[in-house]
């Protein structure tokens, strides 16, 4: 179902919700199981951002029909639950939100925000 | 225990399971599964952990979690199905439009009329609980189908007073003469409203204002206190009288009205309030009553001519809660026999009962059949126009069986599809509905411009109430349009598509039956519609052509008052001894005097060909309702209308004499009373015998009897013609008199020429604008002329668009059975035998349609009972024409179609497969 070629351009999938972002980080880790992804995003974030299982699969199905995704098999004991890996274009997205990111907070840094009240 | 746990841990996964219902079925086939797993391993993550905080959260947060995934999946949904939708119509414009208007017709006329039905018929009245507000009056049982009570007596409503316990409280209303000195303290009406053409201030009971929640501004209401016979006189002003003669004063308390009683006597009545605006209107209608005073008994004490109190009082009540109105009608009917001796004898022959009337069901009474027809003729059109619209969605939903078929195969369910068609069925229904909304307030605006004076019409509008009605219209629509095709489609379409993938060239027919049965309901409808209407313009033919038994051409009228310096005679010592012989006072004779100047004057003017005078308007009601006679020998009286008019009006009027004579000015004052009568009165009196020199009584007069005229239909064509007395001006002079001239035909400004003459005569009488006969006539037809209109522009409406569908369907038919068609025409079928072919489908589900319509045509009729004049409801030559006309427009909408399938190329239509 995949109609994206993998060489698109991240940038046109940015920005991307807290929630897509968690998501594909905790993919960028290694293959994951759904509830894998959940508890590992809800420790990733200290438990703020718990998704129940409804938010996350809507996710994965659209990160499926994206291409950001794939689906893989898991390990040979486990044949009950569907593998996720990251694409190659869904870890350019992801890399390229973490730039946008670092980009955003490194502009708010540079404005007075934090330097001037830690000065006075 | 573990097994406990195990037991309870699947007993959830099962609710999980119960509630992924929630979700959109592809979403669900899709991740489910996985949703599922996910849960149950975090269920056993959070057992593991047996904390009591962390378990609730975990519930919490999966009902979260459906809370926000299931609307934005079928959101997405939605939004998918809206885009295919919309492309849809985007791409066959044609079938919007016609699905769009058609659906905005209907939609918008039935809103349009139910806005009025409801302001005028539905609608509660402006006051609080009037629900429980009722009129009691005397019903006579020959006014069946008026609703209007005849009005009591004093002592009759102190009685209700005394012993009723149904009311919490009874309050009575009568006229009064309040004046005052800042001016007329009258509301002029536009000559085009019934009944009277002004509203003079009336006097209630103190429980009156409280019956109809009646508020102030200034001042207080009246109370008990003031009734008492020591209490100074009061009376409150309305709103609009306080604004437009004391400049809302509020220095108006204290001030004084003047109260007449005739021959120059008054009595001064003190202001003490200021009604709120709007409170104590006239019949709940735009007008306010001007003043309102107190009971004052003085007005209401007096004798008929047989010694009968005097019967002015209009009474109401307020039912007690949790009393029904029919406890309390049974209440009031028991005084019905102690009443009776006491009423005028006129009214006791008419069998009346004492009876109550729900105060709104007796202001919208006339009027609520004719507006209820309305409304049926518009759901009709409402319904024929969804109809249509599920025909045309069904028959492109069998030419998109190759789509749908396509997403079947590509895994889509059956009702995924039936979804898709329902929203565009809804999409098209919401257009519709828009569109019809707009049609809905031309519809509405449209109706009180041309409808006749109707109560509580002038305060309707599209509001809450019709825009719901709106809402729920398009729903039907909608549904209607959609749900149907929907179920066909999502059944059928998984075979036969296919099928039709597959090569194979076969023609499904599957779907023609679906689509005759809405045509045939299309035809069924429209036959009730069309029957329904040809019984109103059947009906309104024979109210026009009917014989009124005068003449109403080239005749005008004018109300002249002639302003006699002699006083009435003050009552003189009432002898019951009979007169035979007329004796005129001397204000009598200065009237008459006037009179014959007048007839000179107006005699004289160019174009009149007679003028005659009378004290009553032989299109209008009469002078006086019962007169009671008496026949020599007959054991009780009986009663008849008396009309007054002179000499010269049977000529005038156009009233042909059936035996004896009628009156010549030599019947005068100082002769013998003599008097004519109607030839109804001669069936009822006399038993058909000509009376012809015989002798009767009217109240203290005794009269010879010297002619017979013709009846006259008096009240119009619909009512029953009454017995009638006449007698003449010369011996009876009326006050005030109504000038009756026949004009020579096509003569123009002749009003103004009479106008011109009568104005010579200074100040001696007052003459109103003279006004056509035949106008009048006219005017009481306004409600049929009205309700004919309306109905028969609905019907054309109805059956143009039950045409489209009809066409539609045909249309349809015959591209599905195109290679058919080319098979037989080149096996030697001849054009006229393809025609036929078509024509015979048509007729194949009109014919079925025509036999429902024909029964639902017999079943609605007996409803518009009230409605018809001179036919019967199952009149067989309106049936059978409607049917006419309904085959005459089926063979219309037949004959496109036809024409293509006899048209069809053989060899082209082969190849096409």
């Amino acid at each position: 179902m995949a109609r994206v070629t993998p060489d698109a351009d991240p940038h046109s999938y940015l920005p991307l919700s807290p929630a897509v972002f968690h998501v594909l980080v905790s993919l960028g880790d290694g293959d994951r199981h759904g509830y894998a992804i959940i508890k590992d995003v809800a420790e990733r974030t200290s438990g703020a951002e718990h998704m129940g299982a409804g938010t996350l699969y809507a996710i994965l199905r659209r990160l499926l029909d994206d291409g950001l995704i794939d689906e893989v098999d898991g390990p040979a004991e486990d044949t009950r639950r569907r593998y996720y890996r990251l694409t190659r274009l869904g870890r350019r997205v992801a890399r390229a939100e973490v730039e946008r990111l670092e980009r955003t907070t490194s502009l708010a840094r540079a404005t007075g925000l934090f330097g001037r009240s830690r000065t006075s | 225990m573990h097994g406990s746990d195990r037991d309870e841990s699947s007993l959830v996964i099962r609710a999980y399971r119960r509630c992924l219902r929630l979700l959109p079925f592809e979403f669900r086939a899709d991740v489910g599964r996985d949703m599922e797993q996910a849960f149950a391993d975090e269920d056993e993550d959070v057992r593991a952990r047996r904390s009591t905080r962390l378990t609730l959260a975990f519930w919490l947060r999966t009902l979260r979690d459906f809370a926000r995934t299931a609307p934005r999946q079928h959101w997405d949904i939605l939004r998918q199905d809206l885009r295919i939708g919309t492309r849809m119509i985007a791409r066959n414009p044609g079938f919007a439009l016609t699905a769009i208007l058609t659906l905005a017709l209907g939609i918008g006329g039935s809103t349009g009329i139910f806005s009025i039905v409801y302001a005028v018929v539905l609608r509660p009245l402006s006051f609080p609980e009037s629900e429980r507000v009722v009129s009691i009056g005397w019903r006579r049982q020959a006014e069946n189908r008026n609703l209007s009570l005849f009005p009591m007596s004093p002592s009759q409503y102190r009685t209700l007073q005394q012993r009723t316990t149904a009311f919490e409280e009874l309050g009575a209303s009568h006229q009064d003469s309040l004046t005052s000195a800042k001016g007329r303290l009258h509301v002029m009406l536009p000559a085009t409203e019934h009944g009277q053409p002004l509203i003079g201030p009336m006097m209630a009971s103190a429980s009156l204002f409280r019956i109809f929640g009646a508020q102030v501004v200034l001042g207080r209401l009246p109370t008990e206190l003031d009734e008492r016979a020591d209490a100074p006189d009061v009376a409150v002003l309305s709103y609009s009288s306080w604004t437009t003669h004391y400049g809302r004063d509020p220095g108006v308390i204290g001030q004084t009205l003047t109260r007449h009683f005739g021959q120059g006597r008054s009595k001064v009545v003190t202001i003490v309030g200021v009604l709120a605006s709007g409170a104590m209107r006239q019949g709940d209608g735009p007008y306010e009553v001007p003043a309102w005073g107190t009971l004052d008994p003085e007005m209401l004490v007096g004798r008929d001519d047989s010694g009968k109190e005097l019967q002015g009082l209009s009474v109401f009540g307020r039912v007690r809660t949790g009393v029904s109105i029919e406890t309390a009608r049974h209440e009031i009917a028991a005084f019905t026999a102690p009443f009776l001796p006491g009423v005028y004898d006129w009214l006791a022959l008419t069998n009346p009962t004492v009876d109550v009337l729900r105060l709104r069901d007796q202001m919208v009474g006339r009027v609520r059949v004719p507006l209820l027809a309305f409304l049926g003729a518009v759901c009709c059109l409402l319904l024929v126009a969804s109809v249509n619209v599920a025909s045309l969605v069904l028959a492109r939903a069998m030419t998109r069986r190759q789509e749908f078929a396509a997403r079947l195969a590509l895994g889509a369910r059956p009702l995924r599809i039936a979804r898709q068609l329902v929203t565009e069925s809804a999409l098209l229904a919401m257009a519709g509905g828009a569109l019809g909304l707009g049609l809905a307030w031309v519809c509405q605006w449209g109706f009180v411009a041309i409808s006749p004076a109707m109560p509580r019409l002038a305060d309707s509008g599209i509001g809450a109430p019709a825009l719901l009605f709106a809402l729920c219209a398009a729903l039907i629509a909608a549904t209607a349009a959609g749900v149907i095709p929907a179920l066909q489609a999502s059944r059928r379409s998984v075979l036969d598509g296919v099928r039709r993938v597959g090569g194979s060239g076969a023609t499904s027919t599957s779907f023609s039956r679906p689509l005759a049965t809405l045509a045939a309901a299309e035809v069924a409808l429209v036959l009730v519609l069309l029957a329904g209407t040809g019984l109103l313009v059947n009906s309104f033919g024979r109210l026009v052509l009917f014989d009124l038994g005068f003449d109403t051409k080239s005749v005008i009228v004018s109300r002249i008052e002639r302003n006699v310096t002699t006083a009435a005679a003050t009552g003189t010592a009432a002898s019951t001894a009979r007169v035979s012989v007329a004796r005129l006072s001397e204000r009598s004779r200065e009237m008459l005097a006037i009179d014959d100047e007048i007839l000179q004057r107006v005699s004289a003017v160019p174009g009149v060909v007679a003028a005659a005078l009378a004290g009553d308007n032989p299109a209008g009601i009469p002078y006086r309702y019962g007169a009671s006679v008496q026949i020599p020998g007959a054991p009780r009286g009986a009663d008849a209308a008396l009309r007054v008019w002179s000499p010269g009006a049977l000529e005038t009027v156009g009233m042909k004499v059936v035996s004896g004579r009628w009156f010549t000015p030599h019947d005068r004052g100082g002769t013998p009373y003599v008097v004519v009568v109607s030839e109804s009165m001669v069936q009822q009196f006399w038993n058909g015998r000509s009376p012809v020199g015989e002798r009767l009584a009217f109240g203290r007069r005794e009269a010879e009897v010297v002619g017979v005229v013709k009846d006259i239909r008096d009240r119009g064509a619909r009512q029953d013609v009454r017995p009638t007395l006449y007698v003449s001006t010369l011996q009876f002079p009326p006050e005030p008199v109504l000038l009756v001239i026949r004009t020579s035909p096509g003569v123009e400004g002749i009003e103004r020429a009479v106008s011109g003459e009568l104005s010579r005569m200074g100040n001696r009488i007052t003459a109103a604008a003279p006004q056509r006969l035949e106008d009048i006539w006219w005017r009481q037809l306004a409600d049929a002329r009205f309700l004919t209109l309306v109905l028969s522009v609905f019907t054309v409406l109805t059956v143009a668009v039950a045409l489209v569908g009809v066409h539609g369907v045909l249309r349809f038919m015959v591209t599905q059975r195109t290679r058919e068609l080319g098979i037989r025409k080149a096996l030697g079928a001849t054009p006229r035998q393809l025609l036929t072919l078509v024509i015979r489908q048509a007729f194949r589900f009109a014919v079925p349609g025509g036999a429902v319509g024909l029964l639902g045509a017999i079943l609605v009729g007996p409803g518009m009972q009230s409605l018809l004049f001179g036919i019967t409801p199952s009149d067989p030559a309106t049936l059978v024409a409607a049917t006419g006309l309904l085959i005459l427009a089926i063979g219309a909408g037949a004959y496109l179609p036809a024409r293509r399938a006899s048209a069809v190329d053989p060899a082209l239509s082969l190849r096409a497969e």
